[in-house]
């Protein structure tokens, strides 16, 4: 016989089964979330709960553990092979991933999810983690999606208005920027890598003034095409003021016609000081709404012009947004995020991600175990394959103790039918089989075709009738040996 | 914007003390598996039915034993009928005690005589068979399951 009996009760001791009947781990969890709401003079009082909630959850670390760092793992390989990372490189972003959430409260998942997107946009190692440490902390400062903030981010890197600028700057500026932008984070970087944005930014415009340009364009929910038509006045502004034959343009006559300075706003144009050009034509205007929207008309047209009167209308928000955002960058990021966790809200998701990260860290202590025993596996159903009855008689995957023990009973009463089917197993012990009847008193053994086995096997017992009515242990062993 | 602070301590502690609670489930599932097929086996060695007195005999010629099993000394359904003893005193943990993962642990228990399979399951001829092993598990269901109630509580503990 094989390493394995024929017949097999077998029995599966499995502590994610256990604790699942239990209803142990979700129950605690949520206590422990519970106890941990404790603010002011109870915060003496959670390092008590929170060693009662260890007992509690130490039930189900067994599987919860394994089964985090399962998922987890999942989520690198994922990566991994999205991104056409080596090993090498997966093991330092997880481990990255890891000490962002114990950091930032992000979930491990979530972090996993933009790590995707950094990765496939081809931002690599320190690079990488970098960019995913700050749109975390971003994430945290606006409340918004990790995986939200890091494609706004990864977009905005490519913008032309945001090259040279360190990534952590630049989302400093953005973070500054999205709390005045309707729509937040998200709505900020959609405006910056849109038309809008994109033929802002050609003009010369700073990150800052088109943030700021933006925000008050958002509030009133400017159409992009009235945004497209004040850039173009923008355009023409920088167009020369005579023409070939060296006469002055149909647009500076009329610029010029409303009391403005061609000149003085292509100045503030050039000088990238919107505030100010802005500012200007106000200031000509002298109050009179008329007289702005003639302005106004003349410099960016009918459609471009409803947009300067919204800034002019906004220009204190406008140039406290520009000043906001021109003052940010990494120094900001992280006061805010500083600030940001000072709250409770974001506290305890720290808390929590940081307990998850523990179980992260066990559960991957654990996971070569349980490759080991896949492994092992392997090697058992492969034996299962060349010795298919046991296979019938072994119980693989049957979880919780009682539920073993009764599927084995019901598998262990499987007819012979069954068994014989497997007749390449049987075919050693096939003189045996019709000593088995004599020894119980049986009339001598005489198979039907239909169970498998071979009818000729009914004149092959060894015994004659007198040795029928015993049987010796010595006589099995001769049987054997045929 | 006002803030309350929150003061995390013991996480060492805390993972220490997960990580001495994986341990002592892992240690407790593999203690249930190999009591456990303890139970089983005793379960299916007490079903067989004693030798009836009389059914062996000795050659005193070639010495050799043998057993008789035709009347009065048939066999008795539904359980089986100890001869030479050999499928009964075979019965063990053959299988295991294996590690099928962190807190998960399975052990095999069955005879290992090459025809033991035609009594638990029958034959034509052995219609109905002299399970042993079926209802030895059957038998042994309540004790596992307060076996495993009682190693799940002390690894709590």
């Amino acid at each position: 016989m094989g390493l394995l009996p024929p017949v097999v009760a077998t029995l599966i001791a499995d502590t994610k089964e256990y604790t699942a009947k239990m209803d142990e781990a979700g129950l605690k969890m949520k206590e422990f979330g519970a106890t941990s709401e404790t603010t002011g003079g109870k915060v003496k009082a959670f390092g008590a709960t929170a060693s009662t909630a260890v007992l509690g959850m130490g039930v189900a670390l067994g599987a919860y553990a394994v089964d985090k760092a399962y998922k987890f793992q999942e989520g690198m390989d994922k990566i991994s092979n999205q991104a056409g990372l080596t090993k090498k490189q997966t093991d330092a972003l997880g481990t990255s991933i890891l000490n962002i959430s114990g950091a930032t409260g992000q979930t491990t998942s979530d972090l996993q999810g933009a790590a995707l997107l950094v990765e496939q946009s081809g931002i690599r190692g320190a690079k990488a983690t970098n960019l995913l440490t700050t749109a975390a902390k971003a994430a945290v400062i606006t409340n918004s999606s990790v995986v939200d903030t890091t494609q706004a981010i990864v977009s905005a890197q490519s913008l032309q208005i945001a090259k040279g600028m360190d990534v952590t700057t630049m989302t400093g500026k953005l973070v500054a920027g999205s709390k005045d932008f309707v729509g937040g984070l998200k709505a900020e970087e959609a405006m910056l890598s849109g038309r809008a944005g994109v033929s802002l930014a050609n003009y010369g415009l700073k990150l800052s003034t088109v943030v700021a340009i933006g925000s008050q364009f958002a509030k009133v929910q400017m159409p992009t095409r009235s945004i497209t038509s004040f850039t173009t006045g923008l355009a023409n502004l920088e167009k020369p003021i005579t023409d070939t034959t060296g006469k002055f343009t149909a647009f500076h006559n009329a610029v010029e016609k409303t009391g403005l300075s061609q000149n003085k706003l292509v100045s503030y144009l050039r000088t990238g000081n919107l505030g100010g050009l802005l500012a200007y034509i106000k200031e000509q205007a002298g109050g009179s709404a008329q007289k702005l929207t003639e302005m106004v008309n003349a410099v960016f047209g009918s459609t471009g012009g409803a947009g300067a009167s919204v800034l002019i209308k906004n220009l204190k928000d406008f140039v406290t947004v520009q000043k906001t955002v021109a003052g940010a960058g990494a120094g900001s990021l992280a006061s805010g995020f500083s600030n940001a966790v000072k709250q409770l809200g974001p506290q305890f998701k720290i808390v929590m991600a940081q307990v998850d990260v523990l179980f992260v860290k066990a559960g991957q202590a654990l996971l070569p175990k349980v490759a080991d025993a896949l492994k092992w596996a392997n090697g058992v159903m492969d034996y299962f394959k060349g010795h298919p009855i046991f296979a019938k008689v072994i119980v693989d995957d049957v979880h919780f103790v009682g539920k073993v023990v009764s599927t084995i009973a019901s598998t262990i009463s499987s007819d012979l039918n069954r068994v014989i089917n497997f007749g390449g197993v049987l075919n050693p012990l096939h003189d045996l089989v019709g000593t088995i009847g004599d020894l119980f008193g049986t009339p001598a053994y005489a198979p039907k075709r239909n169970t498998g086995l071979p009818g000729a096997l009914s004149s092959r017992s060894p015994f004659t009738p007198a040795a029928k009515k015993t049987l010796t242990v010595n006589n099995i062993a001769k049987v054997k040996k045929r | 914007m006002a803030s309350e602070g929150v003061l995390i301590s013991g996480v060492s502690d805390f993972d220490s003390a997960l990580m001495r609670d994986a341990a002592k489930t892992d240690a407790a599932s593999r203690s249930i598996v190999v009591r456990g097929s303890e139970i089983i086996d005793r379960h299916a060695k007490e079903l067989w039915r004693p030798r009836p007195s009389g059914s062996q005999r000795t050659s005193k010629k070639s010495g050799r034993t043998y057993y008789d099993g035709s009347p009065p000394y048939q066999a008795v359904r539904p359980y089986p009928t100890l001869r030479t003893g050999n499928t009964r005193d075979s019965i063990g943990m053959h299988v295991g005690p294996k590690q099928l993962g962190p807190g998960r642990w399975m052990s095999g228990t069955g005879p290992t005589t090459p025809y033991a399979p035609y009594l638990e399951f029958g034959t034509s001829h052995i219609n109905p068979p002299f399970a042993f092993m079926g209802p030895g598990v059957k038998k042994s269901e309540l004790e596992i399951q307060s076996l495993a109630q009682e190693e799940w509580a002390k690894a709590q503990e």
